[in-house]
């Protein structure tokens, strides 16, 4: 039957019926709306009773649907017409075609409309707990304009728009935005807050890193750094992190750093740890020597280390000898 | 064989940043001092903020915070005093506007050189019973000038004078008046009842 075909455009669906006369009973195609198919049902009694439910499905008994709706009932066509019927804002656990009826006190026959306006549909979890909404406004908004900005940040580095301050690195030069600088480090804030060089000639420089290396730590400041270029420049990212206080940086270095501990990079990590105060990183490097026993593999270097160490170092990798030394 | 190799190189490239850096700790003291003197001269604008807080910085992570502190100390100090020296050779009205000036001057100051030596500030005082540099600042106001024998009374007398003056219907300096009364409020509020309020309140009963 041609009169059954429901339309939808987004939160909206419409069926229209050509002609309710001398049949007592009605039901729509099934129309998609949300992870739900929907039926509308009509039935002609004393009244018109309006029906919508979910189709009997997995997902309707599982995940069945909290909805928000309003619904009218209206003649076609232009002219006078009969004015629409429009129900109350209805909010329902729709779970079969029991759960909601409307009855319309009118005498609609023929040719009619009848539209449901969804103003809201949420998912009801099967085992309690809070509705998740089916149309994801803001999180989908968020991760829309998430994506942009980071393309529009990477646009500024890439194509230096705007860019107001340049940086000298040791084997060259790169242009950046002060106002980026000093929203990611305090101190970046601070060198262009007094009156000092950088803030009147708009120039930093950074002797103590390559360009490689502060292209790095820029592009993770504009958000498009990528893994690998992480990884490469990681100590020379975990120094700058900790000379321009960028903490989370810090803390992505010092987790990348215990992830590939080994006996040719133990020492030196350990080291690193002491020098930028990674506590983590340093109780890892002391599991690995002592826990573990690789001190045994680096006996030599351990020599040599001790010749340079640190003297609290040295005091600190003494007492987890005797933690992990417990003769019976 | 190539990974032995690396270790070694790497333990001698170590060995050699820090034997390099203790023979230029000196060196790097001696421009931070300078930075810290220029401060207080009002004549930094020469100073690139990179190159010092980098100085500063490699002190800090190369084990001199203890040098860099003292020194700091020192250096405050001895430009503490010699802004005692004007405060105390001002006269009459001046004094209390060479308080003034160089009150605000040693804030901006302080405010600079922590900004510049925030490493140490956030790095190596809190694992020692140091005073914070801000503090140390405030402190080192409070001992050195307000502290001193002859502020006191004559801060009090000159601020009570104006008051005077005022309910006597004169014109004073109101501006200058806050700053001072903000001074002490700033140093602690039982500076600012100690020193003024309670006689504020006396000479003020006795009007």
């Amino acid at each position: 039957m041609a009169d059954s075909k429901v339309e939808t455009i987004s939160r909206l669906a419409q069926w229209r019926i050509e002609n309710f006369g001398p049949c007592s009973y009605k039901k729509s195609d099934p129309f998609r709306l949300g992870i739900w198919n929907w039926h509308f049902s009509i039935e002609k009694n004393r009244y018109l009773y309006i029906r919508l439910f979910p189709e009997p499905s997995r997902v309707s008994k599982e995940q069945p649907p909290l909805a928000r709706f309003v619904l009218r009932v209206s003649s076609p066509g232009p002219g006078p017409g009969r004015k629409p019927y429009i129900s109350p804002v209805h909010e329902r656990l729709l779970r079969t075609s029991e759960d909601f009826v409307w009855p319309v006190d009118s005498t609609f026959l023929g040719r009619f409309i009848i539209d449901v306006e969804f103003l809201d549909l949420k998912i009801c979890p099967s085992n309690g707990g809070e509705a998740s909404p089916v149309w994801p406004a803001d999180g989908l908004m968020q991760s829309v304009s998430t994506q942009s900005t980071l393309r529009c940040l990477s646009r500024m580095l890439d194509e230096g728009i705007h860019a107001d301050v340049t940086i000298n690195t040791a084997d060259g030069s790169l242009r950046a935005h002060k106002a980026i600088l000093s929203a990611t480090s305090p101190v970046f804030q601070s060198m262009f807050s007094h009156d000092l060089k950088e803030k009147e000639s708009s120039i930093i420089h950074i002797v103590d890193m390559s360009l490689e290396s502060c292209m790095a730590l820029l592009s993770y400041l504009y958000g498009t750094i990528k893994q690998e270029d992480f990884w490469k420049h990681r100590l020379a990212l975990l120094g700058a992190a900790d000379k321009y206080d960028i903490a989370d940086l810090k803390d992505a270095c010092e987790e990348s750093l215990l992830e590939d501990i080994n006996s040719t990079n133990v020492l030196e990590r350990l080291q690193d740890a002491w020098l930028y105060q990674l506590n983590k990183l340093k109780k890892g490097c002391l599991m690995y020597l002592f826990d573990f026993g690789k001190i045994y593999d680096v006996r030599e270097e351990v020599s040599n280390f001790f010749r340079h160490a640190d003297r609290e170092l040295m005091t600190e990798m003494f007492q987890e000898v005797l933690t992990v030394w417990k003769p019976v | 064989m190539s990974g032995q190799k690396k270790r070694s190189f790497l333990n001698e490239a170590f060995k050699h940043q820090v034997v390099f850096f203790q023979e230029c700790v000196e060196k790097t003291w001696k421009i931070l001092e300078h930075a810290i003197h220029e401060i207080y001269n009002h004549n930094l604008s020469s100073f690139s903020f990179e190159e010092v807080y980098r100085h500063a910085y490699n002190m800090v992570v190369h084990n001199f915070g203890e040098k860099l502190y003292s020194g700091l100390l020192t250096t405050m100090t001895y430009h503490v005093k010699e802004m005692f020296k004007l405060i105390e050779a001002a006269q009459g009205e001046l004094f209390l506007e060479e308080l003034n000036r160089n009150w605000a001057e040693h804030n901006k100051a302080v405010q600079m050189i922590r900004d510049i030596l925030v490493y140490m500030d956030r790095n190596f005082i809190p694992s020692t019973p140091k005073t914070p540099v801000r503090e140390f600042g405030l402190n080192l106001w409070m001992d050195v000038v307000i502290d001193a024998s002859k502020t006191r009374s004559r801060l009090l007398d000159t601020l009570l004078e104006l008051v005077h003056r005022e309910m006597s219907g004169e014109v004073i300096n109101r501006g200058l008046m806050r700053n001072i009364i903000k001074m002490l409020m700033d140093l602690g509020f039982t500076v600012y009842q100690d020193d003024f309020e309670k006689h504020f309140l006396k000479v003020s009963a006795d009007f």
